[in-house]
């Protein structure tokens, strides 16, 4: 029996506001304990909700950019369920009537085909309070209601999905596209994406879908993907058995990497959704979502596959660059006008990175500019210095934020290329090394490159090293 | 005469003047509402009435407004039905569950009130968080009709029509859902109107049923409610079911001809179930309104026989919704010390709601439910479609349409507790007009035998409120 | 339409109230003429008709994202019945 993971997901991406989805509280993170609220966002009595506006402005920026149709007529629906850290109980959120459906991501599946992953839809709805429980296990929870309110797009995709590797490449794709757009930082920290995933297994042809699992409130991509794996083999095992599965929800156990049941909170909700009756319905027309469309900048998927065709990279290192819309502009700058735009890239990814990684800094932040890094490239390129010194010299550049040419003047560094002056050096090299001398001519190529190691070491690294290999190559040669 | 007993125009008279104070007649009334108490049967009408508090109001006001004698209200003190946030008041919706809750925040017709001069001046009894009839509801106990205390004054708004006719009050701002006004006003001989839906901002009036609640003046006549309406109409960028329409000078309507208006009076609303000595006086007020010059004619709303039935499906369903947020967890009382937050709920909703604001939670909550909601919500939100159409039609006929407001005159206090669908059936003139949100006032036309009085309810299209001023105040003049 | 007591236990949960035995069969009996009554709407034909969404029609009632006044932190904490190191309290959630 061959069993077949069918995997869905919902995400919810929280919207980068200044003010709440229906109240002009802050949205910022990390201030102190409830002090965003107000009437609206605290559920007091005769308070009223008044749509933030760039919330939906975003939603549909959003929409458009997940490939869904945006809706002209869309409604707001109250959610009803009692909990906490949901001041009204309810949650004003879409239902019936959303304002994006039928859309889709593409991703690369592991035989690095093409798929398209399905969206059913992408609402905007608000976030609930913040729960935090004493460290006393008998102890009561407290409640923040600051996060109350803050706009979230929901993202709900067809479950399309067949591998964990699948659904980590599909939420990898979704955060490039939310940050691309502007539409969220996606910051994982802050918890501004949180993941549940629905896996189910059915008989490999099947068409009826297995009982589902659902896997809640996880923030991790990784964790996304072992959990998955967990549940495809914990599943497995089961209908293996011919056991019986029942629709459970479920939690991810970080340290032991499994998946537990929640405890049965209660019976499955009865949310009894209806048009929230202190809102009004949302119309767009095709002109709003047009001029929506016109704020998208190329996104990911296009922008990689523009680099690999015009500027010869990789598949692989166009990812790398396009991970974040930053970085991509940074490499873009920098190759204008240069030929090799190959060799930019090839630094970007692995010097360039290195720095921006050490110092905990964004692309548009790095004190070197894509002009300042071109301008190395043309010094090297020139022969005005050996790649060697060109990382040192990037070094200083990064720590002091002075250009190139600016560093090669003051230091000195400039390639020794006069041939002269590199044929002296040579000479006192051979009378030094005299026996590694004849260890060359008897044909031994380590001791070769010794001598090359012991001119560039009394040059201070600065002889232009093709010239050191010709001359010296040509003085053993003469003899 | 006491200040108590005169009407809000004649005592903006006596303060623009400067001949009075605002204080004088805080004072009276506070007199009256103490000498009503040591009666047998107290009117009951208010729940709280902080003397020191409004007095501190007309400070703050005069600080803020040097010329308040220029003002609409120019320091008329204003009884407020306690659904509505007064910062710093308990606003209690005649609720345990909210007995110890002070606003921190005012109503946007509270805040409109006081830029026009008013001054909110004690806290008015209700039927529990609106849902009422007879005012019977309360968690502060029942309110009584001035003209016979064993009679109930009307709900939901029973407090403030009691206050005002048994002047006990000089006006009093409250809400309509479904009659809460009209009903109250219509028992108690005075008068009340309800606006247009979205005429008067919603924020910050405890919400019963969302897309029915109005808030609006009970007083003691038409030119009095003219003024108050006009002080707390208005867009409200906080609410998003508020008009985006221009305020008319209300005041102006008042006492303007009503020759050749057309008027109509449907058959549906004079059928069986109203008595007959109602029938009577509404009829006295519909010849007065010919006298007057008004073209009257019979149409039809074949559709009412829906109404009762659209209108508590739909609002029950909202309302459950509503009162979801009481629970005594950010704010109001918590009855009990648990350790399960389940029980919490529970525990704190049940010892904290009255028998008719569960029941009216249950129906609603089951209207919603799985597998009822299209039975039920649904088809009542479709049935509204059509009502609403039919109103439309009809005023592409006549400028106003007029009913009785109740199928009888007061009754007994605890007649009707145990027969709630009775009771809900009392509302069958009243909540049509709520479903259509249609402004809508009962103006006095006249007494039943036993003394009890008797109101006409005159209903306009949407903005119109002005045509209702109109043929109230000609209505007003001849029952006077 | 008939309401059997399992109803009004079902439905009394998912409102968070607590009835008593009483009040449970008084409330069957209340809901269900109530219910009965409101059977009248079968008489309609809504088949075409479009529910009301809003009772007057708005449609698209929005506000700039401008940032305006919050609560101090010292309101929310006279408000809540329970209140401890700056947080709403309520009984653990498990």
């Amino acid at each position: 029996m061959r069993y077949e993971a069918v995997i869905g997901l919902e995400i919810h991406v929280q919207i980068d506001t200044q003010t709440k989805t229906f109240c002009r509280c802050s949205t910022a993170y990390g201030d102190q304990a409830n002090s965003h609220t107000c009437p609206v966002c605290l559920g007091l009595p005769g308070a009223l909700p008044v749509l933030n506006e760039e919330a939906l402005r975003r939603a549909v920026i959003a929409g458009v950019a997940l490939g869904c149709e945006v809706s002209g007529f869309s409604v707001f629906a109250r959610k009803n369920y009692f909990y906490p850290d949901l001041p009204k109980s309810y949650q004003i959120s879409q239902y019936e009537l959303p304002l994006n459906v039928r859309g889709a991501v593409a991703i690369r599946d592991e035989h690095l085909h093409d798929k398209r992953i399905g969206i059913t839809r992408a609402h905007l709805e608000e976030d609930a309070g913040k729960l935090m429980h004493d460290e006393d296990p008998r102890g009561p929870s407290y409640i923040d209601f600051n996060r109350c309110g803050v706009p979230l797009l929901e993202i709900v995709t067809e479950p399309d999905m067949r591998t964990s590797e699948e659904a980590y490449r599909f939420l990898t794709a979704v955060k490039e596209i939310m940050q691309y757009t502007g539409v969220s930082a996606c910051s994982m920290e802050k918890g501004e994406l949180r993941v549940d995933v629905n896996v189910s297994l059915r008989e490999h042809g099947a068409l009826e879908l297995g009982v589902k699992q659902e896997i809640k409130n996880m923030n991790s991509f990784t964790n996304v993907k072992k959990a998955i794996d967990y549940e495809i083999i914990r599943q497995t095992h089961i209908l293996r058995k011919g056991g019986v599965l029942s629709q459970e929800t479920r939690l991810f156990d970080q340290g032991k990497n499994v998946t537990i049941t929640m405890r049965t909170k209660e019976e499955a909700h009865d949310y009894r959704y209806f048009p929230d009756p202190d809102l009004v319905p949302v119309e767009l027309d095709e002109n709003f979502i047009q001029s929506m469309r016109e704020t998208i900048p190329e996104l990911p998927e296009k922008k990689r596959k523009r680099f690999v065709a015009q500027y010869g990279i990789t598949l692989y290192d166009a990812e790398t660059l396009c991970a974040s819309a930053k970085l991509a502009d940074y490499f873009e700058e920098a190759v204008q006008g240069y030929s090799q735009p190959k060799k930019i890239a090839n630094w970007i990814l692995s010097e360039f990175l290195k720095v921006l990684n050490e110092k905990n800094l964004e692309a548009d932040q790095s004190p070197v500019t894509p002009l300042m890094l071109r301008e190395l490239f043309t010094s090297m390129d020139g022969g005005e210095i050996s790649g060697k010194i060109a990382k040192d010299v990037f070094n200083t550049m990064c720590s002091t934020g002075k250009t190139a040419r600016s560093i090669i003047d003051e230091q000195g560094l400039r390639q020794v290329t006069d041939q002269e002056s590199i044929e002296a050096v040579i000479d006192e090299v051979l009378s030094e090394n005299q026996t590694v001398v004849l260890d060359v001519k008897g044909g031994k190529g380590k001791a070769y490159g010794f001598l090359v190691g012991q001119v560039m070491k009394k040059t201070e690294g600065r002889a232009n090293p093709r010239l050191v290999n010709d001359l010296l190559r040509k003085r053993i040669e003469r003899g | 005469m006491k200040l108590n007993e005169y009407t809000l125009e004649e005592l903006r008279a006596l303060l623009r003047k400067k001949e009075i104070k605002t204080r004088d007649i805080v004072k009276d009334i506070y007199a009256a509402v103490v000498d009503d108490s040591r009666n047998a049967f107290p009117l009951n009408a208010y729940i709280s009435f902080d003397q020191e508090k409004i007095d501190l109001e007309e400070q703050h006001l005069q600080e803020r407004i040097s010329n308040i004698e220029e003002t609409l209200l120019s320091g008329v003190p204003v009884a407020i039905k306690d659904i509505i946030n007064v910062k710093g008041t308990f606003t209690t919706c005649a609720s345990r569950i909210l007995k110890e809750y002070r606003s921190p925040y005012d109503a946007t017709a509270i805040s409109f009130l006081r830029n026009h001069g008013g001054i909110p001046a004690g806290k008015l009894n209700m039927d529990e968080f609106a849902m009422g009839s007879t005012n019977e509801s309360s968690a502060f106990g029942a309110v009584r009709n001035p003209h016979n205390r064993e009679k109930i004054p009307g709900g939901s708004s029973g407090g403030a029509a009691s206050a005002v006719a048994g002047n006990c009050a000089i006006a009093a701002l409250c809400s309509d859902t479904g009659g809460s006004i009209r009903q109250p006003a219509s028992m108690c001989g005075v008068f009340g109107i309800k606006p247009t839906y979205g005429r008067v901002s919603r924020y910050g009036l405890v919400a019963y049923a969302s897309s029915f609640d109005q808030i609006g003046p009970i007083t003691k006549t038409v030119k009095d409610a003219a003024i108050l309406l006009q002080a707390v109409s208005g867009i409200d960028e906080r609410d998003s079911t508020s008009a985006r329409v221009e305020v008319p000078r209300f005041e102006e309507s008042v006492g303007k001809s009503i020759r050749g208006m057309h008027v109509g009076v449907p058959e549906e609303y004079f059928g069986q179930g109203l008595d007959d000595e109602v029938r009577a006086q509404v009829e006295k007020g519909i010849k007065v309104l010919e006298d007057g010059g008004a073209h009257v004619k019979k149409i039809s709303l074949a559709h009412t026989k829906y109404a009762i039935a659209s209108y508590y499906l739909i609002a029950t369903a909202e309302a459950s919704s509503n009162l979801a947020r009481f629970d005594g967890i950010r704010y109001g009382t918590r009855f009990i010390k648990t350790d399960d937050i389940n029980e919490l709920y529970r525990e704190n909703r049940s010892l904290g709601f009255g028998d008719e604001v569960k029941r009216r939670i249950l129906l609603g909550t089951f209207a919603l439910s799985s597998g009822y909601y299209d039975a039920y919500y649904l088809k009542a939100q479709k049935a509204r479609t059509l009502i609403r159409k039919e109103f439309e039609d009809a005023f592409a006929e006549v400028e106003l349409i007029v009913s009785p407001v109740a199928p009888s005159a007061a009754w007994d206090i605890g007649e009707m507790v145990d027969d709630p669908l009775r009771m809900y059936l009392s509302d069958v003139y009243t909540a049509p007009i709520n479903l259509a949100g249609l402004p809508a006032a009962s103006v006095h036309c006249g007494k039943t035998q036993e003394g009890m009085p008797v109101g006409i309810q005159l209903i306009a299209h949407h903005f119109h409120e002005d045509t209702i001023f109109r043929a109230a105040r000609v209505v007003e003049g001849a029952a006077s | 339409m008939k309401v059997d007591k399992d109803t009004i236990v079902r439905v009394a949960q998912l409102a968070r109230l607590k009835l008593s035995e009483e009040e449970t069969l008084r409330m069957q009996k209340q809901l269900e003429s109530v219910l009965e009554y409101v059977e009248v709407l079968e008489e309609l034909d809504l088949k075409e008709v479009i529910p009301t969404a809003h009772t007057l029609g708005y449609t698209n009632r929005m506000r700039d994202d401008e940032g305006g006044e919050s609560f101090d932190v010292h309101t929310v904490e006279r408000l809540a019945p329970r209140w401890s190191r700056g947080h709403v309290v309520v009984p653990r959630i498990l």
